[in-house]
């Protein structure tokens, strides 16, 4: 569904019992005007359902707003209610600190209560500015689902040509643009793809994996083999992968794809991939808020804030306390790495032996189960344990033997047991492994790597045959 | 009798060859469909810059599809492959609102071409289990399949990656062909 864009900043915001004014950080959302103490967002003051509200110019106030909403009546006072949720007032009063942000706040509060009815919705869309010069039917009002709204009208011959030409420089300047944003495989205009609402240069074998997350996540346009919009070509120069790393891996990724895993499009590298952009549900290494927010306005250390200069497309640095404006990052501005919290699974070959015994483990006899040597592979990033007859089959690349999904599995550690065996039994969902290490050293190997794919560590020192 | 059960082991036996043209947008999932059809799992795909065939043999049919990559720049490409092609699968994401009135205008632009005049369309409304997708009712409407006089056509929601309605719509191709010889 199409959502009027979020607005936020500081109002003054009057008292309800005292008429005293107090600087609130407002942001409205999705129909909602909520209020905190201040922009770390960390103490919710209010929250203004908008739904039927209207608000009106305060004339008796310098810059001021007031925002009469209908009724007292709040949600079913069943429904789950967040905690600093405050009463509902019949009017809520506000200033600004300028005519021009009075003016914003006044018309962004204004859509936001349309947008809380269909009717105000169909009007919104109705008269969503068409601001680029072949606009048509195609141009559907901006849905923001992920990463950065994106117009999708069509390009027309001399506009696609225009941009194949923007976009010739545009992979090889900033050099970031030249390498895929995911795994660094070099690209030239001929070879780069990108998603137009990420604004990020992919080679093809991750726009495979891209295209899989489905375009509510991204969109996916080949650099020179579509027809580019005006609209597709700005996001592009307004994120580039320069500065997109800064935002969807803020959180500093355990490890990072290689152009090998990108060759292989091996599980590691769907892995990353989905949890880079919330194909599992969170994004993992994101900045904490939404892309555009990050790019307009963003707290940095030492009192220092973040801003984009829209007309020159470049970041400049404001101090609160003194100020001062630079357009270099100063170093006392500059955040600590933080990193991400996400399994690194580093993966294990080698040789450990597997009790015979057919998949479920009790479908042969007892007496005629044994330990058969194995070469064992749990790849890079990957979840799947598989087993061949020796190395020289694996790396032969011929089938494997057999393998075990090891998400949601169980282990069962039986420790050392009798004559000095080192032996765990894995449990999936439709097969039984018992395996046993060559010593001490590599059955800890195998159950630090097993660790990072598997949660679920049973101690069972029984010794059952 | 020795004639009609010598035809009678014909068609049990032999495979009438079948032309099928698979297109659509790009990232539809048309390859995803394809191997999905002939290999019976799910292949990480990477664009299709030209066209896969493969050969399904299904119902005493041998279905030749071929798989044609859906950029701007290849999708005038299609063209070359409309000859002698007796069914046109065309897919569409389900999930994609913005480009449905793309995939319309596309497919009514292909249909209007004089060698698929005599083609029948099945279409695959694909990627349905993903958020906000349109029910098939939807996307027949927004594809303007009512309007298609004279054409034999069929809409079938899938989701490749699971196989679902994959073989619902093969079913439906097979029986249509069968009925034509």
């Amino acid at each position: 569904m199409a959502t009027v864009p979020d607005h936020r900043g500081w109002l003054r915001k009057q008292g309800h019992l005292m008429a005293s004014w107090k600087q609130r950080w407002f942001v409205l959302s999705k129909g909602v005007l909520s209020y905190y103490e201040n922009s770390s967002l960390s103490s919710l003051l209010g929250v203004i359902p908008l739904k039927g509200a209207h608000v009106e110019r305060d004339g008796k106030v310098k810059h001021g707003i007031v925002v009469h909403t209908t009724t007292h009546s709040q949600e079913p006072s069943d429904a789950p209610r967040r905690e600093p949720l405050r009463p509902l007032h019949s009017a809520y009063v506000v200033a600004a600190e300028s005519p021009q942000e009075a003016d914003t706040w006044f018309d962004m509060l204004q859509k936001h209560i349309a947008s809380t009815t269909a009717e105000g919705m169909a009007a919104l869309m109705a008269s969503a500015s068409l601001n680029s010069p072949r606009a048509n039917e195609y141009k559907a009002a901006a849905v923001k689902e992920q990463g950065v709204a994106v117009s999708n009208y069509k390009a027309g011959t001399d506009e696609a040509k225009r941009n194949e030409m923007k976009l010739m420089k545009l992979v090889k300047e900033p050099r970031e643009n030249g390498l895929c944003f995911e795994c660094s495989t070099p690209m030239d205009f001929r070879t780069a793809w990108a998603s137009i609402n990420l604004g990020v240069f992919i080679c093809i074998q991750c726009s495979g994996i891209h295209r899989s997350l489905g375009v509510h996540l991204s969109k996916v346009k080949m650099v020179h083999g579509d027809d580019w919009n005006d609209d597709w070509v700005a996001v592009m120069e307004r994120w580039g992968n320069a500065r997109a790393y800064g935002y969807w891996e803020a959180l500093k990724p355990p490890q990072r794809p290689t152009l090998e895993d990108a060759m292989a499009q091996n599980q590691f590298l769907k892995d990353f991939i989905f949890n880079k952009y919330g194909g599992f549900g969170t994004r993992r290494f994101a900045a904490p808020c939404e892309p555009h927010e990050w790019l307009e306005c963003l707290r940095l250390e030492a009192g220092w804030v973040r801003y984009l200069d829209e007309a020159s497309n470049q970041f400049y640095f404001f101090h609160e306390g003194s100020g001062k404006t630079e357009w270099e990052l100063p170093d006392e501005a500059r955040p600590a790495e933080r990193l991400a919290d996400v399994p690194n699974r580093p993966g294990r070959e080698g040789w450990m032996e597997k009790k015979s015994g057919g998949h479920s483990g009790t479908t042969k006899f007892k007496m005629m189960q044994k330990w058969d040597r194995r070469y064992f592979v749990l790849p890079k990033g990957s979840t799947v344990l598989s087993y061949y007859t020796s190395d020289e089959d694996f790396k032969l690349k011929l089938e494997a033997l057999g393998s075990v999904e090891c998400k949601g599995a169980r282990v069962f550690l039986k420790g050392v047991t009798k004559e000095d065996e080192y032996r765990f039994t894995l449990v999936s969902k439709d097969r039984e492994l018992k395996l046993r290490a060559r010593n001490m050293a590599d059955y800890h190997a195998w159950k630090t790597v097993l660790e990072s794919v598997i949660t679920d560590f049973v101690e069972d020192p029984s010794q059952d045959d | 009798m020795g004639l009609i059960l010598s035809k009678a082991w014909a068609s049990l036996v032999s495979k009438r060859d079948v032309r099928l043209l698979m297109v659509g947008l790009d990232a539809a999932g048309k390859t995803t469909v394809l191997y999905k059809l002939k290999l019976g799992e799910v292949v990480t795909t990477i664009p299709t810059i030209g066209f896969n065939v493969e050969s399904l043999v299904y119902k005493n049919l041998s279905f030749n599809v071929w798989d044609v990559g859906g950029q701007d720049k290849i999708r005038p490409l299609w063209r070359h492959y409309y000859a002698n092609t007796e069914g046109v699968i065309f897919v569409v994401d389900s999930s994609d609102r913005d480009r449905v009135a793309e995939s319309r205008d596309e497919l009514h632009r292909m249909l209007s071409d004089d060698e698929l005049r005599d083609a029948t369309l099945l279409v695959f409304a694909n990627k349905r289990d993903l958020p906000n997708a349109m029910n098939a009712a939807e996307i027949t409407d927004k594809l303007g399949l009512h309007s298609l006089k004279q054409r034999n056509w069929y809409m079938q929601s899938t989701c490749a990656t699971t196989g679902d309605g994959l073989y619902e719509g093969l079913d439906w191709m097979a029986q249509t062909m069968n009925n034509r010889k």
